[in-house]
């Protein structure tokens, strides 16, 4: 499908439909824009290997049906496993707990805030997810505070009706000297068609650190975008770890600048993928002043007839003297249908700098495989071992918690489905 | 670090050694482009029915292509019909029947490229099918080819002498439709070489040719192609040089190589035409398809290039590795400086089993160009236990110039084992250091740095080119530290 086949007029009057209130200048603006753009197609070179025809059937679809029958929440587990400040997002719809906040955080409605201009529409995707919010968030971590709880963010799908596309945002800010730890889930279930785009902006100021760790264990059928936008300041630290286990098409967009000497950036990644799943991970990185610092690590495993796309981009501009980026893209392929796309890319414009970047393809190692069955290990067990071992040094960076365990659970439980499928 | 500035000003500046144009009579025709000088282009080669035929397809469909933008390079949009298609040095009629009948003032050309043609040929034992402009003017050390039964002439003598080989391999490697410079090409090329290595002959010399741009706004279109039987073995030389002007030139070449089973080719290049001034005003825009193909099992296609002019680069020699066990090689060393523009790199497909690929490429920039790496290693489902190894450096010479790198890999076989590594990083200070701590000049500091950096390209070029490439290298680059 193209994007000549997506209902522009239909989508027009969808955005004309929705109330009136802080954000409508910058919904409509942007609701203009996307009307100019549509969706990406594979003509553009960031889109070449990711075809969003399933989320631009659901997009359409969820636009000709708005009218919906009761909704029944399933359960859902992380709330229970992980102690944090949930804000959740129910099909789209939010709730978070204003009496119990921990100290230094506060959340505003954008929709009745003098904020609205905040919101970022650089891209189509964040431009269609602008044009159709009703409402968005701002949480803001107050200078200096330690956040001790962690804050979780809850994207949950249970829609079973037809078809259904949400379009949340959420702002994050850090101030001075601020620390946070924030964990974002996106766990959709429910047996309707369901297309989730979210766009995340983060802003750190100085000496602000943020550790992200984000889970997308959306169910098999679902469609997913993500765009995550982070400024980062001086001497301020963000470390983001990302999880992709599940989603018929997922698309992650991370875009970090680093706008201010000694910022850093930590990104580490980990996708596993069979069936036929499709998953997508895209991420820059700008060194827009020197020193800074970015490092970047990306594993995937691949069975089944799936593919995954990785293409990170590192980006030093002219005086950004002293960056050091490092960037490496590792893939496991135990299957003989399954397809990697990977592209790692540097683009300098300063001299004193030191960037590397490495990608690998391949299989489990026979080697290390020969090795473990000269100790007594069967074959399957082996596999499992190596296999296992090779997420670890994603998941590993977690620090322990409640989030690393529960993380580790659920990779667990992914890795278990992808080597019993190569029996 | 502690450089003199002027010294490497001076050094930095240093003006393009060749440039100077040769004043000969050229039978050129005039500006522009449609179907009547696509005729007028074959008639003029005599060529056979079925050549012109092949233009016209090509042309037609060029008309309905648009200029690729992909690239990472900037340049001012290029008027197709303000360029001449066609420039000989002297009419066909008359074509010199051996070194002694060349044009005296043509050789004058060659003696102050530092090429003392027959001497060169005896000496190194080279031969050497010179392409002046657009038509090949000498040919040397024939008969001894001739013995050993390798066909290396003139694409147009190909076309007339070997029409049946030509038929089969012309485009066979590069299809006319490819892509918007090779579809010009296949439309408009006055000349090039074709050499044929029959089966189980190696090829008793190395081949070269010496191309040189001539004649204002003329762009000039070569096409080689190169056929390797089974079991031979060929290493061809190609060295380029063009005289400084003011107007940029468009050039836009097509190699197409193919070797068939056991058979193993060694294409090497030199590339330094005229890069501009230091404003980027006049250079030669270089948009060149060359693509190998490894049609035979246990073949063997080797790239080495050292690619120090141009205002603009634009190449990309290919592999494509279909035969069982086919090797694919990929050296260069790319150098770009002031203005300078280079996007070049290769791609590998690997479609046969254990097919494997080495990919080595050296990036210098200095002033303020810009210098990208391109590559695409694919693996295609049948490719089993298929091996790629890329390692792609750059070298940062100056606080305003650019270093890219946009590897593409592509695996559909688990199999298949795909590995890429690039690093970016100015001369290090240490290095320097300790070199000027052993009493070692700034300036030959950094040349042996810049040296070692290239080494492992620079071991790859046949003998006669190690030198010339090093002394380009020093030309382009000596004292510019950053």
């Amino acid at each position: 499908m193209t994007t000549h086949e997506f209902d522009q007029a239909v989508f027009q009057k969808c955005v004309a439909s929705i109330p009136d209130s802080a954000l409508s200048a910058v919904r409509h603006a942007a609701a203009a824009e996307f009307g100019q753009s549509g969706f990406p197609t594979t003509r553009h070179e960031d889109w070449r290997y990711t075809n969003l025809a399933p989320a631009i059937a659901i997009q359409q679809k969820s636009l000709l049906e708005r009218e919906r029958g009761d909704r029944q929440l399933n359960p859902v587990d992380v709330i229970d496993i992980v102690e944090a400040c949930w804000i959740r997002f129910d099909d789209g719809e939010f709730s978070f707990p204003l009496n119990d906040l921990p100290p230094g955080v506060t959340i505003n409605r954008l929709a009745d805030s003098e904020q609205a201009s905040v919101i970022d529409v650089k891209n189509s995707l964040s431009q269609i997810n602008a044009a159709l919010l009703r409402d968005a968030l701002h949480v803001t971590i107050a200078a200096g505070v330690t956040i001790d709880r962690p804050i979780g963010l809850l994207f949950a799908e249970h829609s079973e009706s037809p078809a259904l596309a949400n379009h949340a945002r959420v702002i994050i800010s850090v101030e001075k000297d601020a620390s946070v730890q924030i964990l974002e889930a996106q766990l959709s279930s429910g047996g309707g068609d369901v297309y989730i785009n979210t766009v995340t902006q983060l802003l750190l100021a100085n000496n602000a650190n943020v550790n992200y760790v984000r889970l997308q264990d959306c169910a098999d059928h679902h469609v997913q975008t993500n765009r995550l936008i982070a400024n980062i300041g001086s001497r301020a630290k963000l470390t983001h770890l990302a999880f992709d286990l599940g989603a018929q098409l997922a698309r992650n967009d991370v875009e970090v600048a680093l706008n201010d000497s000694d910022a850093s950036v930590t990104l580490n990644g980990l996708y596993l993928a069979d069936g036929a799943q499709h998953i997508d991970n895209h991420t820059r990185v700008d060194h827009a002043a020197g020193p800074s610092f970015s490092e970047e690590l990306y594993r995937g495993i691949l069975n089944g007839k799936s593919r995954c796309v990785f293409n990170g981009k590192a980006v030093v501009h002219e005086g950004a003297d002293g960056t050091d980026a490092a960037q490496a893209n590792h893939n496991l392929l135990l299957s003989d249908d399954a397809e990697v796309d990977t592209k790692p890319e540097l683009e300098i414009y300063a001299d004193d700098v030191k960037c590397s970047h490495g990608a690998t393809v391949g299989q489990l190692d026979a080697n290390a495989l020969f090795y473990l069955r000269t100790r007594g290990l069967d074959e399957e067990t082996a596999k499992h071992a190596i296999t296992k071992a090779f997420a670890a040094e994603i998941v590993e960076t977690i620090a322990p918690s409640q989030i690393h365990d529960y993380i580790q659970s659920r990779v667990d439980a992914k890795l278990d489905q992808l080597t019993a499928k190569n029996q | 670090m502690a450089t003199d500035p002027n010294n490497i000003e001076s050094l930095v500046n240093r003006r393009y050694e060749h440039g100077f144009i040769t004043d000969i009579a050229s039978d050129s025709l005039p500006p522009g482009l449609d179907e009547d000088v696509v005729r007028a282009i074959s008639a003029k080669k005599n060529e056979p029915e079925f050549m012109l035929e092949w233009r016209l397809k090509a042309f037609r469909h060029w008309q309905t292509m648009r200029e690729p933008e992909w690239a990472h390079v900037h340049y001012p949009k290029i008027d197709y019909q303000a360029i001449s298609y066609f420039s000989a040095p002297i009419s066909d009629e008359d074509r010199p029947k051996s070194l002694d009948e060349v044009d005296p003032k043509l050789l004058e050309t060659y003696d102050k490229l530092g090429i003392p043609l027959h001497e060169r040929a005896r000496l190194a034992g080279v031969a050497v099918d010179a392409v002046f402009d657009s038509v090949s003017v000498a040919t040397t050390f024939k008969e001894k080819l001739k013995d050993a039964g390798v066909i290396f002439c003139p694409f147009s003598e190909a076309v007339i002498n070997h029409p049946e080989l030509v038929r089969k391999y012309l485009g066979s490697v590069v299809p006319q439709r490819d892509n918007f410079f090779a579809c010009l090409n296949s439309a408009v090329f006055s000349d090039g070489s074709f050499v044929y290595i029959p089966k189980g002959v190696r090829c008793p010399m190395e081949l070269s040719t010496y191309f040189r741009i001539n004649a204002e706004n003329t762009g000039q279109f070569e096409r080689t192609l190169i056929v390797a039987e089974e079991g031979s073995h060929v290493s061809y030389l190609e060295g380029c040089t063009a005289p400084m002007r003011d107007e940029n030139q468009l050039h836009a070449a097509v190699v197409e190589l193919v070797a068939l089973k056991d058979a193993e080719i060694k294409y090497s290049t030199v590339q330094n035409w005229y890069p501009g001034d230091e404003n980027g005003v006049g250079g030669i825009y270089n948009f060149v398809t060359k693509r190998g193909d490894c049609r035979g099992d246990n073949s063997k296609i080797s790239w080495t290039q050292v690619e120090t002019g141009s205002a603009i680069t634009w190449k990309y020699p290919s592999c494509i590795l279909r035969g069982a066990n086919s090797v694919g090689e990929f050296y260069s060393v790319a150098v770009a400086n002031n203005m300078q523009q280079a996007d070049t790199g290769t791609k590998m497909i690997h479609i046969g089993p254990n097919t494997r690929s080495t990919i080595v490429s050296k990036g210098i920039s200095a002033g303020k160009a810009q210098n990208a790496y391109r590559g695409l290693v694919k693996m295609m489902p049948q490719a089993n236990n298929a091996r790629n190894h890329t390692q792609c450096d750059s070298l940062l010479i100056g606080k305003q110039c650019g270093a890219h790198t946009f590897p593409y890999m592509e695996v559909r076989n688990p199999s298949a084992k795909v590995e890429h590594e690039a690093t970016t990083s100015k001369i290090s200070a240490d290095q320097l250091f300790y070199c000027r701590q052993r009493g070692i000049s700034e300036e030959d500091a950094v040349n042996m740095i810049v040296n070692g950096f290239c080494k492992e390209v620079f071991k790859e070029l046949p003998m006669e080119f190690a030198v010339e490439a090093q002394n380009l290298l020093n030309v382009s680059l000596e004292g510019a530290v950053g």
